[in-house]
């Protein structure tokens, strides 16, 4: 195709019926049969590389629709040959300059250019769905999730099981390298079991340190920020950490509060878990001592009964209970001296720790209340 | 309290397939669907069916879930009964005895616990998964036989997680049954996302650096993991390795997805203590650490080049594939006229490919073309084969990665036979195209209908690569064998580590044009 020709096929196109008025022209007449046979060329190239991502219609598939008005990078020609040609590297979109030759790129962004504003819905548009961010369970069927969570200010001694992220140089992906800045870990645990029973008790349990780490009530979890918001879908955040949203009744603190008697400290590991009626058995392993967990909610919104088991403690068990929240605890069993309970074999085979919320919860709300998710505004999507 | 699962709860327990106004697919309630009508599309004709076809010879149906359930795909399987299982990456595992019609999926649940996002899946029995999540890798039983899990052993955790959502895995049985264990492709981490302050495992501020990095011990690696839980590290230097299989003959072949270090998608043929070209993961590897570079990112290129093994099969970015995931192979040849060859899902994308691989010289190597790429939803991530061969289920999910498409498809040979070449195989001077139909004798042995180039992608920290030292190759003779089935293409110009495209202007000699028509093969060695 000859670049005049090319050229004159772009401006008899009319985008507007008085600029189509204004372009019949013999010219443009004369050009028809070259407008066509350019047509049919994007066209060509549309199907063959483009398709794939934008739909058959340029509707949108993982890429965007291309029939609406919305274009992030400009919806002039030149504009779209920009993109086309340089690509959008982080959106997955290729530099079409490298394997295209030109005169298919300028076809290609032709045949675009004429698809703005048919507003085609896409094939696979999300219908009405009513999956949520906001998982729910109850005391019939409590629900258990394995996500990152929030430690919500767990006091830092809690992680010792854990190896700790660093501040580090920004990185700048455009320059390949380190640039001015620092990039600082967030906020976090990796490992997470959360168990909801419905509004009187939530819980989150690591199980790299084996131990619960805090227990709430209210409505549960916003899991915007790691499954996106009604229709799925995108990163919603920089992190990925979902939000509790009612009040923590109590959190632990303090170093691992479980020994065993005559027992060398091993970092425990975590074995995996089953379901009794419904209710989860947490299970693990100190050396050669086994022990579960089973946590059902108490007669008070946010009252944890915490039953224990051990297989293998002979010379049974010393719990020392953190020191700012001791008094929310009891026990079925053992003798307490202060923060410490002490429990021989026998008692430790199996035994009850009834944690009661306090006076006034630790932290009042994490997250105030959940926010409309169907019209939670969906943020850019990042492809990686 | 009682685990006898309710019907149709409100929130997380599979009912049956809602009819009237499935999730996420088309239907004659969706007013898509009317417009699309109006507008006379024969494609939109065929979603008004529900069934839409692919070309005459697959069509594609898509599989509809209750509304309640958020159908991302982190897992497929079959059970020794033919139920088909699905683990969602935040739901649970669901069973279904598949049906034709594609909305009557009558769907249970095996389990409602909402894993760690489910990446891998191995059915075992119908009382018996084995699940690879961010986690873990656990043994998901229903030990008391009412139909629903009761018990979640963990196998193996020994892998570090930093918190960054891009650090997901996929899973492949070793030996049948997993006799021998198991083979885990475990990602890198993304710059896009954080590390917490907490992380388990060993936390690495070097392996940290970079776009894609590895903050923590095995990401960016193949592992083994033996039946009783032990961790025994095999191959590094991965990126975004969402794919995984061991082939026939026993290779494990891993796709990788492109980006930095990565110019183009690659298929790799893996073999133990092999380095793929990714440098962050080298930060576990101790004896590069000790013996030659404490920061794999400062490692001079040219020494990072000549360590790594280069893909088996170059995958173009763009045109051809974006983001490849499971790779599966026809082992039963029930599913058209590609018995043995490999299939491979795109995430970024709505097609599969097709990969032909053959060994010279030692070494894998061979060429791709699409399957298929219409009617697909993008976010082609987990492939399971019916178990009588003929239908090949694509489970999709893109959360994390790109716009959502997720669900469940299956692809169907109807039986009539495509028209699309059916290998390519590098010769001493050219290549031989076996076709699935006779082509055309005129256009077939016009050496016209051949267009062929070369090129290659950048190897280097940089984002992808643009197509380097394009040039034209002419054929200088093609033959057409009698029965039309194959052509002999003589070139010039072939080298080695280059990728050669091939576009084909054919009909077959029944008129049918050519389906797929660009072929690209990846010349690791020439043939002597």
């Amino acid at each position: 195709m000859i670049p005049f020709a090319t050229e004159t096929c772009h401006r008899s196109r009319p985008r507007t019926p008085d600029a189509g008025l204004r372009t019949i022209t013999l010219l443009a007449l004369a050009t028809a049969a070259l407008t066509a046979a350019d047509t049919s060329r994007g066209q060509t190239v549309f199907t063959t590389y483009c398709a794939a991502c934008h739909g058959p219609e340029g509707a949108g598939l993982v890429g965007p629709n291309l029939t609406d008005t919305v274009f992030l990078h400009g919806d002039k020609k030149a504009d779209i040959v920009r993109v086309l040609m340089n690509g959008v590297g982080d959106k997955g979109m290729p530099a079409w300059g490298a394997i295209l030759p030109p005169a298919d790129v300028d076809a290609v962004a032709d045949f675009t250019v004429a698809m703005i504003g048919k507003n085609l819905k896409s094939p696979f548009a999300p219908g009405e769905s009513s999956v949520t961010p906001f998982p729910k369970g109850s005391v019939a069927f409590p629900l258990l999730l394995r996500t990152f969570m929030p430690t919500l200010g767990t006091d830092a001694a809690v992680f010792a099981h854990h190896d700790h992220g660093k501040i580090i140089a920004k990185y700048s992906p455009d320059k390949g390298g380190d640039v001015k800045g620092e990039q600082k870990p967030i906020d976090g645990v990796p490992s997470a079991i959360v168990v909801t029973f419905g509004d009187g008790l939530s819980y989150c349990f690591d199980t790299v340190e084996c131990r619960l780490l805090y227990t709430w009530s209210g409505p549960f979890m916003d899991m915007t920020h790691y499954w996106g918001a009604a229709a799925g879908g995108g990163r919603k955040s920089f992190g990925y950490v979902p939000e509790v949203i009612g009040p923590v009744w109590w959190r632990t603190s303090g170093a691992d509060p479980m020994q065993v008697v005559g027992a060398t400290a091993a970092k425990p590991q975590f074995t995996g878990y089953r379901k009794v009626k419904s209710v989860p058995e947490l299970q693990w392993r100190v050396g050669e001592t086994k022990l579960t967990l089973t946590i059902t909610p108490g007669a008070k919104p946010g009252e944890a009964v915490c039953r224990y088991t051990t297989t293998g403690a002979a010379k049974g068990l010393v719990f020392t209970l953190p020191a700012d929240s001791a008094g929310q605890i009891a026990s079925d069993k053992g003798t307490r001296a202060g923060t410490t309970l002490t429990l021989s074999a026998a008692e430790a085979a199996q035994f009850t720790l009834t944690i009661s919320p306090g006076d006034k919860p630790v932290i009042e709300a994490p997250k105030a209340k959940p926010k409309d998710d169907k019209k939670a505004k969906p943020e850019p999507v990042v492809k990686e | 309290m009682n685990n006898n699962h309710p019907i149709e709860p409100p929130y997380r327990h599979a009912a049956p397939a809602e009819t009237t106004m499935p999730y996420r697919t088309t239907s004659t309630a969706s007013p898509f669907v009317a417009a699309s009508w109006r507008r006379g599309g024969s494609l939109l004709l065929s979603l008004f069916l529900g069934v839409a076809s692919a070309g005459e010879a697959y069509k594609v149906d898509t599989i509809t879930f209750p509304h309640h359930i958020a159908p991302e795909v982190g897992g497929l399987g079959f059970t020794p009964e033919g139920e088909i299982v699905v683990a969602m990456r935040r739901y649970g595992i669901l069973i279904a005895k598949p049906e034709q019609d594609p909305t009557k999926f009558a769907w249970r649940s095996f389990s409602d616990d909402i894993l760690h996002n489910t990446c891998g899946l191995q059915v075992v029995s119908k009382g018996e998964m084995i699940i690879s999540t961010m986690d873990d890798l656990v043994r998901v039983k229903d030990t008391d036989g009412d139909g629903i899990a009761d018990s979640y052993q963990v196998i193996c955790d020994d892998w570090g997680i930093t918190g960054n959502y891009h650090e997901t895995n996929m899973l492949a049985p070793d030996g049948a049954n997993a006799k021998n264990g198991w083979w885990l492709a475990i990602g890198t981490a993304s710059h896009n996302g954080p590390v917490f302050s907490n992380i388990r495992g060993t936390y690495s501020a070097i392996g940290q650096r970079g776009r894609n990095f590895s903050g923590a011990n095995w990401k960016g690696w193949v592992v083994h993991i033996s039946p009783d839980g032990k961790l025994e590290p095999y191959a590094k230097g991965f990126r975004a390795n969402n794919g995984i299989c061991v082939g026939p003959d026993g290779k494990i072949w891993v796709t990788d997805n492109q980006g930095d270090w990565r110019g183009t998608s690659p298929l790799y043929h893996v073999t133990k203590d092999g380095f793929y070209g990714h440098p962050s993961s080298l930060v576990w590897d101790k004896n590069f650490t000790s013996d030659v570079d404490n920061d794999p990112l400062k490692h001079p290129l040219a020494k990072l080049n000549a360590m790594r093994t280069p893909a088996a099969v170059e995958l173009p970015q763009g045109f051809m594939c974006n983001s490849p995931t499971e790779p599966i192979f026809d082992t039963k040849g029930k599913f058209g006229p590609f018995a043995g060859q490999m299939f491979v899902g795109d995430v970024a994308g709505g097609r599969i490919l097709r990969v032909m691989l053959e060994e010279v010289d030692g070494v894998m190597q061979g060429a791709c073309v699409k399957f298929v790429d219409k009617d697909l939803r993008a976010g082609n991530n987990r492939l399971v084969f019916s178990p009588d061969g003929t239908q090949l289920y694509t489970g999709q999910t893109m959360r994390g990665w790109g716009t959502p498409a997720e669900g469940l498809q299956r692809i169907t040979f109807t039986g009539e036979i495509p028209f699309d070449a059916k290998t390519m195989s590098l010769t001493k001077d050219g290549f031989v195209v076996t076709f699935t139909k006779p082509v055309d004798p005129v256009g077939g042995a016009r050496p016209g209908s051949y267009k062929l180039k070369r090129f290659y992608y950048r190897y280097g920290p940089q984002y992808g690569s643009p197509q380097m030292e394009e040039t034209e190759l002419k054929p200088s003779a093609v033959t057409l064998s009698a029965d039309g089935l194959t052509a002999t293409i003589v070139v010039d110009g072939l080298q080695a580590n280059r990728i050669v495209q091939l576009d084909l202007d054919l009909n077959a000699a029944d008129g049918t044009r050519i389906r797929q028509p660009v072929l690209c093969y990846t010349v690791n060695r020439l043939r002597k």
